[in-house]
């Protein structure tokens, strides 16, 4: 492993693990807590739009999803809050709406769609320097606003109520929530692709939730999780030449199921 | 008991929910130091009239006031303890931090919470009779003494106004009776609306009790309320109603 490292392909896709394990740590503790896991889910899914529209325009299916899943995790959440739709319902329609335009585009688009694959299931030996630049960019992103929003943060994901009795503004800080999720997509969906964004964002951080009982421990211990995870699972798809993606995500499984089995045994 | 200043003006409030009138014709009146007991059957609207004093749900029709203006510009000025049912218990959070949470309305955006918010939150531990609770996660505390660390992060908002909704339910008898204690101890200093489907407890601890199944019926003295019960319960049934009452009537002369 120590030697691959001086392929540049190898260090950016270590460079993109770090990276992406930054995102889902912290965003992945917001969605796990505040129960917002199926809602990402949707985000994710309905973000495949966005891929489509880059290869109709193009351009780098990147810079499409950014857009799509920003605007896509908005409409979920003001028709959510805002319509007599439930939640649930207003995540399915959303999710396949999203993918349907992606395959439309892609079909519109003439030839052949190159990468698509990744794209779905993600390729973490293939990310671009310019992707690594922008994950940098995307994590700095997040890192400040939950650091400068901490507290309200806190108060809204642990009881909404009471933080819009206190004067925060609970909608504007969901619509943020559901924000950073969308751009926590984007930066995890080169490394697991948009399927298996989901599993990035929930498995470390309800692994690190049965270590502590607190939240910044929890974000922290879901990173460093994340990253172990990532490069784990890259490691062990090198090895039985395996998809990274799909690889990452079922390492990530079974070290959460053993972790939940050690936490029954030992609590008994 | 009268004379002070009001402080929450209900003027004939109708609330209407999907179509069903849940609130209608309330009008109530409490001021400083009063300690009401609200009571009603359960969905006879007690956690909904809580909720217009708070400005969460906007009546159709009537006029309310809090401190003299309307509930969203007032409401950071309420302490509320919502029903324990509504909290995740897993949620990663420790005493301290949710004790803090108080000190959310007097901290601006983006501002830190300072050396004084610390110091009224540790006052407001010591008040429920919690101090070494500090660093304990939520989720490990009992039934009632969660029901003391909600207490202690709407003390810590420094409130002249306490909104309790059924603060003892799941809670056993021993600690709900500190918890009773605790209340008694703190009316002294702000004024206390306690929500309860149980008459029995607190109605040898409030000094009004408003009785709640869609209309209000309420009184300015308690005994007016427990002598008319029977006349009532048609409009108004309540649990316990049979044997507890006399007891704690008595216990009063």
């Amino acid at each position: 492993m120590i030697e691959a490292l001086q392929f540049e392909f190898m260090r950016n896709a270590v460079f993109a693990a770090v990276l992406a394990g930054i995102a889902c740590g912290i965003i992945g503790s917001y969605v796990v807590v505040k129960g917002l896991v199926f809602i990402s889910g949707g985000i994710a899914h309905a973000s495949f739009g966005g891929i489509g529209l880059g290869y109709f325009l193009r351009i780098d299916p990147i810079i499409g999803v950014i857009p799509f899943s920003l605007v896509s995790a908005l409409g979920i959440g003001l028709v959510s809050k805002r319509s007599k739709l439930s939640e649930d319902t207003t995540i399915g329609i959303f999710w396949a709406i999203g993918m349907a335009i992606g395959v439309i585009f892609i079909g519109l688009t003439p030839g052949y769609a190159p990468n698509l694959f990744s794209y779905l299931f993600g390729n973490i030996l293939t990310v671009p320097s310019s992707d690594i630049l922008l994950m940098l960019f995307l994590d700095a992103l997040i890192i400040a606003i939950v650091t400068l929003f901490y507290k309200e943060l806190l108060a809204f994901s642990f009881d909404e109520e009471f933080a819009k009795i206190a004067g925060v503004r609970v909608d504007l800080l969901y619509f943020a929530l559901l924000g950073l999720v969308a751009l926590t997509v984007v930066i995890l969906m080169r490394v697991v692709g948009i399927i298996l964004v989901i599993a990035l964002l929930t498995i470390p951080a309800a692994t690190a939730m049965q270590y502590t009982h607190s939240l910044k421990k929890m974000m922290f211990i879901s990173t460093v999780l994340a990253i172990v995870f990532t490069l784990g699972g890259l490691w062990l798809s090198y090895i039985f030449n395996l998809a990274s993606g799909a690889t990452i995500i079922l390492f990530s499984a079974i070290a959460f199921l053993l972790s939940s089995a050690c936490q029954t045994i030992f609590s008994n | 008991m009268t004379g002070g200043k009001e402080i929450i003006s209900l003027k004939d409030v109708r609330v209407v929910y999907d179509g069903r009138t849940v609130l209608e014709e309330v009008t109530l009146s409490i001021k400083e130091y009063d300690f009401l007991g609200l009571i009603g059957p359960n969905g006879g609207g007690k956690t909904t009239l809580l909720k217009v004093i708070l400005g969460l749900i906007t009546p159709i029709k009537g006029e309310v006031k809090i401190f003299g203006n309307t509930p969203v510009k007032t409401r950071k000025f309420i302490g509320y303890v919502p029903q324990a049912a509504q909290f995740d218990r897993k949620f990663p959070i420790s005493v301290w931090e949710v004790v803090l949470m108080g000190r959310l309305a007097h901290r601006g955006i983006l501002k830190k919470y300072t050396n004084e918010d610390k110091r009224i939150a540790e006052k407001a531990l010591d008040v429920v009779e919690m101090p070494g609770f500090k660093n304990r996660q939520i989720s490990q505390l009992s039934g009632g003494q969660q029901q003391r660390i909600f207490i202690a992060r709407a003390l810590a908002t420094k409130s002249r106004l306490l909104l309790l909704d059924e603060p003892a339910a799941g809670v056993d008898t021993r600690m709900q009776d500190g918890l009773y204690r605790l209340l008694n101890k703190l009316r002294r200093e702000v004024a206390i609306v306690l929500v309860s489907h149980d008459i029995g407890v607190i109605s040898s601890y409030v000094d009004k009790i408003a009785c709640l199944n869609r209309q209000l019926f309420y009184h300015d003295s308690k005994q007016e309320v427990i002598k008319n019960l029977e006349q009532i319960y048609d409009q108004c049934p309540i649990e316990m109603l049979a044997h507890r009452i006399p007891h704690r009537v008595m216990k009063e002369h």
